[in-house]
């Protein structure tokens, strides 16, 4: 069975804090965001308000590629989801750092355009926005077969 | 590094049976459950004056000791990260006493997880998901099991690891429970074609068979000095060592640099070590959390039994050097969140298990990988009549 879609997420809104305001307002736009410390210039994700890496709490924001590799993946058959329903896939993509290639941030998503033996890790994948209630968007990763 | 700490052993355990159903409630489970643990160890409601249990738990100290009349506690507790924090409850009670902060601390937990509230069901809100887990829950990140396929998913890959590596394991733990009467599977072995035909939950990387059970019950455990518990009922068995560990995120650990290891149980286990002055080769028995099966292979690496890789190896028939879960584990007999863990080491140590491995000197319990978790070396020790 192929992981269609179940576009539940239409139906849901997400809440920003503070901290996250920035990566939701950017999906409004179709960007995806992340910050860049301001001492040691790598890049983190999720979004917080100190660099994990330096604990500096001086940042950027800079834009991420819309390409990325797959990290990990796996299907979830049950207990399901009541946002994306049964049989979907959920997977970590690693993105590089467009300015430090050998760096990379991790976003969690759901992978469309294909079925498990379609999205090896490895696998390269681009970025597409699906549709929440209200205007922020959720970043998601589709394969090209 | 210091000496092993001798400052504090378990001298009482107890449990209700556990079901899948147990018809009463959370509290009376827990109040039966530390009843019993204090008739174990020979000691009464009196003699408590510390309690300690886990968050998750709807019985928080001042409800217990309230309902059982207990009214001078100089300690008293909740640990931290639901399954991960087990073996913290020991720890606790471990330091509480050794500082002299109390005497006679009961570690606790009592959850109607079957017949009331399931871990393993997806709830939402559908109207606003929280910012906490805005990244996870719009996805179907939800329970563990969906989050940990991540990390699992990862380490199979990293080391070329299939899930019917992990078939073995999960006969032999079902061969233990078979013969544990307190087991929820007790006289139901399965085979290895029974655990790889059983149905996905996510695929490739977790089967029905890989996951832990869902009971209700309660367990305690009486933690008293090293030196009052030799003069009570039981063997005492000594905590050796204990530490936590937290290397990262809770349910969400994807962003550090290795997720298909888990380094929260490797941070607890050099702790361990390097407090005691043993090491994997002089434990004998090794209770390692198991809500998911494939989370013991990675349990067998960090803590260091095996390197990297080589667990799949190390649980294959005939090839283990440690008896592992050997009351059928969370999977097999129940799941009180590793409570009935740490009392299956207390049975190993005292000789009185219903799987009893033999000349068992020295058992580590871990309490659960993929959230900050916490550890524990309990060792055999004598009474003084």
């Amino acid at each position: 069975m192929s992981g269609e879609p179940v576009a539940r997420s239409a139906d849901v809104t997400v809440t920003a804090d503070s901290d996250t305001a920035f990566y939701w307002d950017g999906t409004s736009q179709e960007r995806l965001l992340a910050q860049r410390c301001g001492s040691c210039q790598r890049m983190w994700h999720p979004p917080g308000p100190v660099c994990p890496h330096c604990q500096c709490l001086e940042w950027s924001i800079d834009e991420l590629s819309r390409q990325g590799t797959i990290y990990s993946v796996a299907k979830v058959h049950e207990p399901g989801s009541p946002i994306q329903g049964t049989h979907y896939l959920v997977a970590l993509v690693e993105q590089a750092d467009p300015q430090r290639p050998d760096e990379s941030v991790r976003l969690a998503c759901n992978i469309r355009g294909g079925d498990l033996s379609d999205c090896p890790i490895g696998a390269p994948v681009s970025l597409v926005f699906e549709p929440l209630a209200g205007d922020y968007r959720l970043p998601q990763f589709e394969v090209r077969k | 590094m210091s000496a092993p700490w001798d400052g504090a052993a378990i001298a009482g355990i107890g449990q209700t049976e556990f079901s899948q159903n147990s018809g009463r409630s959370e509290r009376r489970l827990a109040v039966e459950a530390i009843t019993t643990a204090l008739a174990d160890a020979g000691l009464t409601a009196n003699d408590v004056d510390g309690l300690v249990t886990f968050d998750f738990d709807s019985n928080d100290p001042a409800s217990v000791a309230d309902t059982m009349g207990l009214r001078q506690l100089t300690f008293f507790s909740e640990t931290m990260y639901g399954g991960g924090g087990g073996c913290s409850t020991i720890m606790q009670a471990a330091m509480a006493v050794a500082s002299g902060s109390a005497e006679v601390v009961v570690a606790y937990r009592a959850m109607n997880e079957r017949s009331g509230v399931r871990f393993g069901q997806a709830r939402v809100s559908k109207r606003a998901i929280p910012a906490v887990i805005a990244l996870s829950a719009p996805y179907g990140l939800h329970t563990a099991a969906q989050g940990f396929s991540l990390n699992i998913a990862r380490y199979f890959h990293e080391h070329d690891v299939t899930n019917a590596d992990v078939a073995p394991l999960a006969v032999a733990q079902r061969a233990y429970a078979a013969t544990n009467p307190a087991a929820r599977f007790f006289g139901r072995p399965i085979t290895i074609d029974d655990h790889q035909s059983s149905r996905w939950i996510v695929e490739p990387v977790l089967r029905l068979y890989d996951c832990c059970l869902e009971s209700d019950g309660a367990v305690a455990i009486v933690v008293t000095s090293a030196d009052r518990a030799r003069h009570l009922r039981n063997a005492p068995v000594a905590v050796r060592a204990a530490a936590q560990g937290l290397a990262g995120q809770q349910m969400r650990n994807w962003y550090r640099p290795s997720i298909g290891s888990v380094e929260e149980t490797r941070v607890a286990g050099d702790r361990l070590w390097a407090a005691s002055g043993l090491g994997p080769s002089d434990m004998q028995v090794a209770i390692l959390y198991d809500h998911f099966l494939p989370m013991v292979l990675m349990q067998l690496e960090a803590l260091g039994f095996c390197k990297p890789g080589e667990a799949k190896h190390f649980i294959a028939d005939g090839n283990r050097t440690v008896a592992i879960n050997t009351n059928g584990g969370l999977t097999g007999e129940a799941y009180l969140h590793g409570m009935n863990w740490i009392t299956e080491a207390v049975r190993q140590l005292r000789g009185t298990a219903a799987n009893q491995v033999r000349d068992v000197e020295h058992v580590l319990v871990t309490s659960g990988p993929g959230v900050p978790t916490s550890a524990l070396v309990l060792a055999r020790s004598e009474r003084q009549t």
